[in-house]
């Protein structure tokens, strides 16, 4: 059994497993098989992976305008001028803007919260870059904030304590539409999914901009 | 192992693993053991210490076709619990894709009958509610995904409680959890009754047939919509809500004091009754036994008429609480389903006849063998 051999690992290659155990989504398979892909790879290769490691930790920073993860501040996107800059995007992290990036449909500027409301893990709007959004929306002309936090409870929870603040503001606030992902079935869809793609249904008068099959 | 149709008598002397058998078919329908609260309690202590695997798998013929199911747990050595603060991690596959819970839960079902079942009267109000949930859970994924939120709703809301307490969150950050705690709370307490009005049409003839002519048995659902569990009228959905909302806000000191929220599901009663009384505290043990004894054929009756298909039963060592006629009884209507596995420590528990029709194992030391009986 894997526990036996775990017991009497030498003591560098359990620092290695433990060390890859605390990643997300790393078990305890996959954190032994990383550790003796390590072990059999070439010093070289190791040293460009241990250098990269560091590399992120020495020089990368927080953009100072959106918060995105950077290596100079302002970052490319908020520096550049062909952007809408009347249009925020506010993201949970960093990776959820990439994904929005590859969209290649949107060009406006991002706000990158690091976080969500989740009161069991001690979290609230305080820890999140709230503050440094609201700073934002007063100097610069935004006419539109777009909340896209995930669909889920703690995104919900943050995407409504945000539409509470910004409502004084009078700048419109929008939310990314929930339901049903292109390709699927209707007949896998699970019920509360099927339930939002329902409540969010468009009128089907602009359908020739969507019918390019 | 292959289990035969029709009913199956599992033989051996305590301590031999017949109700592992068992066990093991129920978690393939329910995804959880019919005893243990937590996981790990499943798994063997060696396990437990080297961390390493352990799978229960099955395969399920229903008229047009056969399902396996399979449970993976990965269990994180002792040594590094601080890796993992989750010590098993539980992975469910339908015909090898992995599945959500609420999905695999139901795809096989199995009503389990066992010793402590008898604690569904005489027990705290948790275990009532786990009966409803499982029952309903089988027949509706919908209803799993829903009580998954409103868990995940309620523990959110209660840190978030005692974070006001303390200033450490304000007032109105509560106003999501409460919409949410109501929403999803509402359509868990009209889930509910009306799954309580079903199971009282199979209840109260499965009692009778069981107790004979004499005190008749209730059920009454009282759900938990303001400072007191109470019976309601069928009500819309957002009519629930509402009362669920108005109930916070009206109790919202006494919720901070507490630092849990006192309203919802989480908190409703299943009040079971014998000639009117409470059966809890009136009930002998005898009448307790067959009360809990007419719940589990209710839900067999239940899940049957919802899916349309015959669930397996899993009797572990219920005969032997019971006399003879009553024994008799319950044989009887496990005739009415494809399935049956029965564990005894005695196969004369089993009256003749059933015993002649039946297919024998005995079980020794884990090891199963095909008997004669």
């Amino acid at each position: 059994m894997d526990g036996h051999r775990a017991a009497s690992l030498a003591p560098p290659v359990a620092r290695l497993i433990e060390a890859f155990r605390k990643l997300p989504g790393v078990g305890p398979k996959s954190a032994q098989r990383l550790a003796y892909h390590l072990i059999r790879m070439p010093r070289a290769e190791a040293e460009s992976l241990a250098e990269a490691i560091l590399a992120v930790k020495d020089r990368i920073v927080l953009c100072q305008v959106c918060q995105n993860i950077t290596e100079s501040t302002p970052c490319p996107i908020c520096s550049d001028q062909s952007r809408d800059r009347t249009r925020i995007c506010v993201v949970e992290e960093p990776l959820d803007s990439m994904a929005i990036e590859r969209t290649r449909s949107y060009d406006g500027l991002y706000h990158v919260l690091h976080g969500v409301i989740s009161p069991v893990n001690g979290i609230g709007a305080d820890d999140l870059k709230v503050r440094e959004l609201l700073e934002r929306l007063r100097d610069e002309s935004v006419t539109e904030v777009i909340l896209a936090t995930n669909p889920n409870l703690e995104g919900e929870a943050t995407a409504m304590y945000l539409q509470r603040l910004l409502k004084p503001l009078g700048i419109a606030v929008s939310r990314l539409a929930r339901g049903l992902s292109s390709g699927a079935d209707l007949e896998y869809a699970d019920e509360s999914t099927l339930a939002h793609a329902l409540q969010g249904r468009t009128r089907s008068a602009d359908q020739d901009a969507s019918q390019s099959l | 192992m292959e289990l035969s149709p029709g009913l199956t008598i599992i033989q051996g002397s305590n301590g031999q693993g017949k109700s592992n058998l068992l066990e093991a078919a129920f978690l393939l329908s329910v995804a959880k053991s019919p005893r243990a609260g937590v996981d790990r309690e499943l798994i063997r202590w060696d396990l437990l210490q080297t961390g390493g695997h352990a799978q229960v798998g099955g395969f399920a013929r229903q008229a047009d076709n056969t399902i396996h199911a399979q449970i993976d747990f990965e269990v994180a050595a002792q040594g590094d619990l601080q890796a993992a603060p989750n010590l098993v991690r539980k992975s469910l596959r339908v015909n090898g894709v992995v599945t959500p819970a609420a999905d695999f839960v139901g795809t096989i079902n199995v009503i389990a009958f066992a010793a402590e079942d008898i604690s569904l009267v005489v027990g705290a109000p948790g275990e009532r509610r786990r009966y409803l949930d499982i029952l309903i859970s089988q027949t509706d994924p919908a209803y799993l995904r829903t009580l998954q939120r409103y868990g995940r709703v309620v523990t959110q809301r209660n840190h978030l409680l005692r974070q006001v307490r303390e200033r450490r969150a304000s007032d109105e950050e509560l106003e999501f959890w409460d919409q949410r705690l109501a929403a999803e709370g509402a359509a868990i307490v009209d889930r509910r009754r009306r799954a309580v009005e079903r199971l009282l049409i199979y209840a109260v003839p499965a009692h009778q047939e069981l107790a004979g002519v004499g005190q008749p048995l209730g059920v009454e659902y009282l759900p938990k919509l303001d400072d007191q569990n109470r019976a309601i009228q069928p009500l819309p959905v957002r009519e629930l809500a509402d009362r669920l909302l108005k109930a916070m806000r009206s109790m919202r000191s006494r919720e901070l004091g507490q630092g849990v929220s006192v309203v919802g599901p989480h908190r409703d009663e299943l009040v079971i009754t014998l000639g009117g009384q409470p059966a809890g505290t009136f009930a002998s043990r005898g009448q307790a036994r067959t009360i809990a004894l007419a719940l589990r054929i209710a839900e067999a009756s239940f899940v049957e008429q919802a899916t349309g298909r015959k669930p397996v039963l899993a009797l572990d060592d219920v005969l032997s609480e019971l006399d003879e006629d009553r024994r008799n009884r319950v044989l009887e209507t496990s005739r009415r389903y494809d399935q049956t596995l029965l564990t005894t420590t005695d196969e004369e528990f089993v009256g003749e006849p059933f015993r002649r029709a039946a297919s024998h194992l005995s079980i020794s030391s884990g090891v199963v063998k095909r008997s004669n009986g």
